[in-house]
């Protein structure tokens, strides 16, 4: 555009008049060389090229006057009488006037295919601004991104400071986004731009309204209304302004409406499917809460009063066990209900710290299987830990939780008398830790699925659980930084394995104590 | 019902909790009284003067550590502490602060009544004895030697000066902190990475399963106690 306007400098500038004289004047000196071989007819054909010349470079008016010095000069020195005009030179006026008309003709064609060429670069400048910010506004999703490429393609293309208003919360204009500077949006510019907002009409500088602003403004116009406003202080020329701008601007405009309107539609799907997804886990919590606390409070109950209002003794000493039994299995795991849906809630609000020291992963296994106690001390347990396996850094407490859900998960979907095995080694830089059992598979769909919150296999083994035990596990490994995955072994039942990075690595050096038995 | 057996004193705020333990530890012998905040526990801690508080950490009135700071300023009774498993750091502060052991809620009676068994020992001095048994172990102080169904187990120093002092304070569990500070010294307190290899080490010679220790038991986050 820059290069444009020096064009439309040149044609107003004196130059292509003074080269014209000096086409005319070189031509003046190479005829007088050889005028003796030509006639007067000849030697005023030959002025006639200067008028073509200026006439195909700048048009019609360089090319009149070229005209008239020619035939001055073509009077003055080779008409006789040579160096003086006469009255019968007065016939010559007719080659004047055919000197005026090819240059009129000829200037005014060369306009015009100018002026087309100069229109359609113009045109192509515009689709290709256009066509750059709609191609950078589509690789992007976020709305802050969007804004800004608006902002820059606009800026870039526009040679000016642009500034995008988007309503905030209560509705209220609020500048989200500007290139480079921003200062000029005082009160009185916001007005404008209030005013584009309610309207949906441009206004600012070089429009009909509010014409005497500083910046142009332009609403950003869908069909559900304006979004927003595109406010352009252009940077100050010293020529006129184009008149193509506006119009290009007001593309940019569209285009812009267009992305932002997208943006905001991709967000509002987004919002209402976490909606949807927190709706489904509230009834799975829902349902889960009311089966799961219910039943052991169900068992509790019934179990208590019957002992309290057993007055006769009816109950045999075994049958008074059982009952005692009950009402501990039902507390028991209504413990370990409330306890998951506590680690779960510290997931979630991310008030969950590790509190990283120095774990044993033996130790740390011999502690979890023990927390299990009874049912887990009949089952045929196969512990694999490597030789040498170094101490790692996590937090021990989270650990041992995360061997407890694993192992108690293993358990429950298995037979009662079937194996388990827990296979602890050293893979690189991290640690493998695998808990397999022999139970049923699972179908490869859902192997990612057991993960998920109150996700619960169907398993012909009466499996009471809250669905959280794996997700909690997850959400543990993840804030360690490591993986956890599901899958199937060849020869049946289940592997879960989880990886823990060693960060840090513990020399293995400890001195002896310092103080003497 | 007439006790004449240790006193227990017993301070937490929740009324179904103190009545159970009421209930329970009369039935075995000991003599209860129990207060629902921490100063009447200060005051009865002077006028009770019990052989052993049982203290909840979570109290409305006063802090529990600050219970435990406030006790220890003059008196060397035994405390066991009362936590949930939300209070880990807590605990640890109130055991480094002089608290003697702890049960987490909710717990098992037998569970309670073997802390507070081992806690009186350890304040009647049964430990000063030369031979402890644990089950199979028997830990012999004068000659130092430990041995296994009969068979004698080589220790390193070390590893003999961390069995020594959790057999000393048998059935307790002994903070990271405090085992560091007896064994490598107070500068050392932090370093639980050497515990971790000592431990794991000992348990190698000591155990039959070092996977399912029996004798030397983990207090994840806490510490060890031997049994």
């Amino acid at each position: 555009m820059a290069t444009d306007r020096a064009a439309q400098r040149h044609s107003t500038s004196i130059i292509p008049y003074l080269v014209s004289c000096l086409m005319v004047l070189l031509m003046t000196v190479f005829i007088s060389f050889v005028s003796a071989f030509l006639g007067l007819v000849n030697i005023s054909l030959f002025y006639l090229l200067p008028v073509l010349l200026s006439a195909a470079r700048w048009g019609t008016l360089p090319a009149v006057i070229t005209g008239i010095m020619g035939t001055i000069a073509f009077d003055l020195f080779f008409v006789p009488p040579i160096y003086s005009f006469t009255v019968e030179d007065l016939r010559y006026l007719i080659s004047f006037a055919i000197f005026m008309l090819v240059g009129f003709i000829t200037g005014s064609l060369s306009d015009r295919l100018k002026k087309q060429v100069n229109y359609s670069q113009q045109r192509e400048k515009s689709v290709s601004a256009l066509y750059a910010l709609s191609r950078d506004i589509a690789a992007v999703d976020k709305m802050d991104a969007v804004l800004e490429s608006i902002a820059s393609n606009v800026a870039g293309s526009m040679d000016g400071q642009v500034i995008l208003l988007l309503p905030n919360e209560k509705a209220a204009l609020e500048l989200k986004k500007a290139s480079g500077y921003h200062d000029f949006l005082n009160e009185k510019e916001l007005a404008v731009a209030n005013w584009v907002f309610e309207k949906g009409q441009k206004a600012g500088r070089e429009t009909e309204n509010f014409g005497a602003a500083a910046a142009l403004y332009l609403p950003l116009s869908t069909e559900q209304g304006t979004l927003g406003i595109l406010g352009i202080l252009f940077n100050e020329d010293k020529v006129p302004s184009d008149p193509d701008r506006i119009p290009l601007l007001e593309a940019f405009a569209g285009l812009a409406a267009i992305a932002i309107n997208r943006t905001k539609l991709a967000g509002q799907a987004r919002e209402s499917l976490a909606l949807v997804e927190s709706e489904r886990l509230r009834t799975a919590l829902f349902n889960s809460l009311s089966h799961d606390l219910r039943t052991p409070l169900s068992s509790i109950i019934g179990a208590v009063t019957g002992l309290i209002e057993d007055q006769n003794v009816i109950y045999s000493p075994e049958a008074r066990n059982e009952l005692l039994q009950t009402i501990l299995q039902g507390a028991k795991r209504m413990n370990r209900f409330v306890s998951n849906l506590l680690d779960m809630a510290r997931l979630e609000s991310g008030m969950l710290k590790l509190n990283k020291e120095w774990c044993d992963l033996q130790d740390i296994i011999g502690v979890a299987i023990n927390r299990l106690g009874e049912s887990i001390i009949r089952r045929p347990i196969d512990i694999n830990i490597q030789e040498d396996l170094p101490l790692i850094q996590a937090d021990c407490l989270l650990i041992e939780q995360l061997f407890i859900n694993l192992l108690d998960n293993a358990l429950k979907y298995s037979e009662a008398d079937s194996k388990i095995a827990v296979t602890i080694r050293r893979q690189g830089k991290q640690l493998e830790i695998a808990v397999a059992n022999r139970g049923p598979g699972i179908a490869e769909t859902d192997l990612s699925k057991v993960f998920d919150k109150f996700y619960r296999l169907s398993s012909p083994l009466q499996v009471s659980g809250t669905g959280l035990g794996l997700a909690i596990c997850k959400g543990f490994v993840e804030a360690h930084g490591g993986n956890i995955w599901a899958e199937n072994n060849k020869l049946g039942g289940v592997t879960i394995t989880f990886t823990l990075p060693l960060t840090k690595q513990f020399s293995g050096i400890v001195p002896a104590m310092n103080e003497g038995v | 019902m007439e006790n004449n057996g240790p006193r227990i004193l017993i301070i937490d705020d929740e009324t179904q909790i103190r009545r159970f333990l009421r209930v329970a530890l009369s039935s075995h012998g000991y003599l209860v009284k129990d207060v629902g905040t921490g100063k009447e526990g200060l005051d009865a801690a002077a006028m009770f003067s019990p052989d052993l508080v049982v203290l909840d950490l979570g109290l409305p009135d006063i802090d529990g550590i600050e219970v435990v700071r406030q006790l220890r300023e003059w008196s060397k009774v035994p405390i066991i502490i009362l936590s949930v498993k939300e209070q880990e750091q807590v605990k640890i502060t109130a055991l480094d602060c002089g608290a003697d052991d702890y049960v987490t809620k909710p717990f098992g009676m037998g569970e309670l009544l073997a802390r507070i068994r081992a806690a009186l020992r350890h304040v009647s001095g049964a430990e000063e004895q030369p031979v402890l048994q644990f089950g199979d172990l028997t830990i012999d102080f004068v000659h130092r030697r430990i041995t296994r169904d009969g068979n004698e187990i080589k220790l390193t120093l070390t590893e003999y000066e961390l069995v020594r002092n959790l057999a000393i304070n048998a059935g307790k569990v002994l903070t990271h902190k405090s085992l560091l500070r007896a064994v490598w010294g107070p500068s050392y307190e932090n370093e639980v990475q050497y515990l971790r290899v000592y431990i794991g080490q000992i348990r190698r010679k000591l155990e039959h399963d070092p996977s399912r220790p029996r004798h030397i038991i983990t207090e994840p986050g806490v510490g060890y106690r031997l049994l």
